[in-house]
């Protein structure tokens, strides 16, 4: 079961502490939202999912994250392949820029380890049919990534975390840069990648975290204050803070 | 554009279905009422009595989804129209429920009693004015029908004429105190008849707002009283 | 109202003339500084160009009774011996440093070799001749166009580390960022993605080295010596354009002078092209980047 379970868990940047003794479930098949005001730490919480927060220097991390059972900070695990199992899309859409369309789309299997070049366009077209880009694209595979609109642009990210065949999927603000009609599109998007994957997402817009999510968190200075089915956080939440955040009292 | 809000739009269209059977069940409740007291059939009533629960379930289930797809999805315009509607069609087609139950369990309460043929074909003729009053209520819905919305008002009259005509109609019984006993209940049956009415005018009234964004009462189609954007 | 109209009319009057004023003044010192780069090219241009010709591009020094029968074919495959070894060992040497202070370097030792590189760059480049000339010339015993490279080495090195350095920063974070997030070693990062997208910069960055390489005269002075016969053997030593323009430039011969400003002219022409060329490309190179 593709579960990930957070328990415990602290972050610093160097002497300070940005996460305290946070904890979630993420469910496979089903969306988890994490929201807060700015510089609540839900964009590194989920950095620490993927052990990205640990590249920036001075950074540290303690506390578990359960993947699958298994702890990924146990001292013999391998940051490289946890990253491969649990993918991530970043806030503005990062394709490379010396890459084509279809080089984007499978960098993550031609940059790596041997992979049959033959098996690479099948891969292509597989991974931007599942982030719904395959139509828009099919004809202009070898233009330059940097070419497509912005929202194209993140579903080719998409893609590309897509091609490497990750189990869980983090987003990190995913459609904060797009327009409204994009936006739309990306949660579209994860409805259906949700068939599939564990999905993760931050967002600073509740509303989304309303249509998309089946759990959400709602953090605040760096800690949990509730965690619940997304119905629950927006119909009746249990804690006064959330309700003032939710309600736009405050945030 | 493609329809990016497919899932809630989807969702939206499930629940109208809902209110649209919720509103046949209904329908059919009140019908079935009115027969077992003109055929005199006590099981009748007494299937109508229990097949109430389900009506109070729908109801319920159907409060339920609105209120989850306020609360998710911050709808705007249209969509908001039609679900504030359907927020508000919900409990008066339970009210209409419960007044075939009040009429089922009239009868039951006098079944055995001597009955008038004539007091019997004016409930049945209110019966069948009010039956169809909620088959056009809900068809203004399904087909977006202002038209629909406005001969409610029209429809509602004859029925409640025809309820105050029983008043004279059942003073006619007194020589007969049995009968007399069965055609007070029935003044009652009578109430509950117009009352079915009232409420599908008041379905029609939300169907007029979801339609074009007007509070209208229609108190009857000579009268009516508008609030909209453009009065205060 | 006529008051205030008055009053603004003669405030952006002023105003005006005082922007005119300075916009002429700012014309006026950027021509002023144009001259001397003017005056220096031209010069060079109309000595050098009678210098031109087959024989000077294509023999070695004639005797004295005909001079211009000669020319300074030995120079030239001098300066390209001693500038392409040059940059067979400062262009990996150097790229190396970048990667390594541009993506791993943040301790103690990093700042050291970037202070280190500071200092080279600025080193007056007669103190790198020195420098090889006391450990590899008096070490071997003789001059040669190897010591000759390792001087030009030694200046050329801080110049494409610190540059290319420079255009390694340039590739924005989240490139790397995206990359790590796909599951690829940092080392793979680097090499695949970071490299390629920083591409022409660091093309950019051994383009200026090598300018900088081919007008070095005082090292090669102190490490090759200098020589009127072709030679092509590292270990012995060799000519180069700048050590024979410095040369020709002391003898009383008028036909020498010729050919000193004929290889002056030969240099500014690379010289020039090499700058140009190189902003060019880093020009285009950051219209590229996001």
């Amino acid at each position: 079961m593709r579960r990930i379970e957070v328990s415990g868990l602290s972050a610093w940047f160097g002497r300070k502490q940005v996460l305290h003794e946070v904890g979630l479930v993420a469910e496979p098949r089903a969306v988890t939202a994490i929201i807060g005001p700015s510089g609540c730490g839900k964009s590194t919480l989920i950095r620490c999912i993927n052990r990205m927060h640990e590249e920036v220097r001075g950074a540290r991390v303690e506390g578990k994250v359960l993947f699958d059972g298994t702890d990924i900070y146990a001292p013999d695990a391998d940051p490289v392949d946890i990253r491969r199992r649990i993918g991530m899309v970043f806030q503005r859409a990062n394709p490379f820029p010396t890459m084509s369309i279809l080089e984007n789309a499978v960098a993550g299997l031609r940059l790596g380890a041997r992979f049959p070049r033959a098996e690479l366009e099948g891969r292509a077209e597989q991974a931007l049919r599942a982030a719904g880009l395959w139509e828009e694209v099919k004809d202009q595979l070898s233009e330059p990534g940097g070419k497509l609109s912005g929202g194209q642009q993140q579903r080719l990210c998409i893609a590309r975390a897509l091609a490497v065949e990750p189990e869980v999927l983090l987003m990190d603000e995913p459609a904060s840069a797009l327009d409204p009609a994009s936006t739309l599109r990306i949660e579209e998007l994860i409805q259906e990648l949700k068939e599939d994957f564990t999905l993760i997402i931050v967002t600073h817009n509740m509303q989304q975290a309303a249509r998309v999510s089946d759990s959400t968190l709602f953090m605040l200075y760096g800690e949990v204050v509730e965690f619940g089915p997304t119905e629950e956080m927006f119909t009746r939440p249990a804690d006064k803070r959330t309700e003032d955040y939710v309600t736009g009292r405050f945030g | 554009m493609s329809e990016t809000r497919r899932g809630f739009h989807e969702e939206l269209e499930r629940v109208e279905l809902e209110i649209l059977g919720l509103g046949d069940l209904a329908e059919r409740a009140v019908g079935r009422a009115v027969d077992a007291l003109v055929t005199g059939d006590a099981d009748l009533a007494t299937a109508v009595v229990a097949g109430d629960d389900e009506i109070d379930e729908r109801y319920l289930q159907i409060e339920q989804r609105i209120l989850r797809l306020f609360a998710l999805q911050t709808p705007v315009a249209s969509d908001l129209r039609l679900l504030s509607a359907m927020l508000h069609i919900d409990p008066h087609l339970e009210r209409i429920g419960d007044q075939a139950v009040n009429i089922a369990k009239t009868y039951l309460a006098v079944h055995d009693l001597p009955t008038s043929p004539i007091v019997v074909s004016h409930i049945q003729e209110m019966a069948g004015i009010a039956r169809s009053m909620i088959r056009t209520a809900l068809e203004a819905l399904r087909r977006r029908d202002r038209h629909a919305c406005l001969r409610l008002p029209e429809m509602d009259d004859p029925v409640d004429r025809l309820n105050l005509g029983m008043y004279q109609e059942v003073a006619l019984l007194a020589p007969d105190p049995d009968r007399l006993r069965w055609g007070l209940r029935m003044l009652l049956v009578a109430r509950q008849l117009e009352r079915v009415g009232d409420n599908a005018v008041d379905i029609g009234e939300q169907v007029w707002f979801l339609l074009t964004g007007e509070f209208r009462e229609f108190t009857d189609a000579s009268h009516p009283v508008i609030i909209g954007p453009d009065t205060d | 109202m006529l008051a205030a109209l008055r009053t603004d009319a003669r405030v952006s009057g002023a105003r005006r003339w005082k922007d005119r004023a300075f916009t002429l003044s700012l014309w006026a010192c950027a021509l002023v500084a144009l001259i001397p780069l003017a005056s220096i090219v031209g010069y060079v241009v109309v000595r050098g160009y009678q210098g031109l010709s087959v024989s000077f591009f294509t023999r070695e020094p004639a005797g004295p009774l005909d001079p211009y029968a000669g020319g300074i074919v030995q120079a030239f495959i001098g300066t390209a011996l001693m500038v392409g070894l040059a940059s067979l060992m400062s262009v990996p040497l150097g790229i190396l440093t970048a990667i390594y202070l541009a993506e791993y370097g943040q301790g103690r030792f990093a700042n050291s070799v970037r202070l280190i590189a500071e200092v080279l760059l600025s080193t007056p480049s007669i103190i790198a001749g020195a420098v090889i000339w006391s450990v590899v010339v008096v070490t071997m015993g003789s001059f040669s166009a190897f010591a000759g490279a390792l001087s030009l080495t030694v200046l050329m090195w801080p110049v494409i580390a610190r540059a290319t350095e420079e255009i390694f920063r340039l590739v924005p974070q989240e490139l790397r960022e995206g990359a790590l997030a796909l599951g690829l070693p940092r080392w793979r990062v680097i090499l695949r993605v970071v490299v390629p997208t920083a591409g022409a910069g660091m093309l950019t960055a051994v383009m200026l080295a090598v300018a900088r390489g081919l007008g070095e005269t005082a090292p090669i002075l102190l490490t090759a010596l200098g020589s009127d016969f072709i030679n092509v053997n590292p270990l012995r030593p060799t000519d180069a354009v700048p050590l024979r323009i410095f040369n020709y430039a002391r003898t009383p011969v008028e036909a020498l002078h010729v050919y000193a400003w004929g290889g002056a002219l030969v240099l500014l022409v690379v010289v020039l092209a090499l700058s140009v060329g190189a902003r060019l490309i880093s020009s285009r190179q950051r219209s590229l980047m996001p």
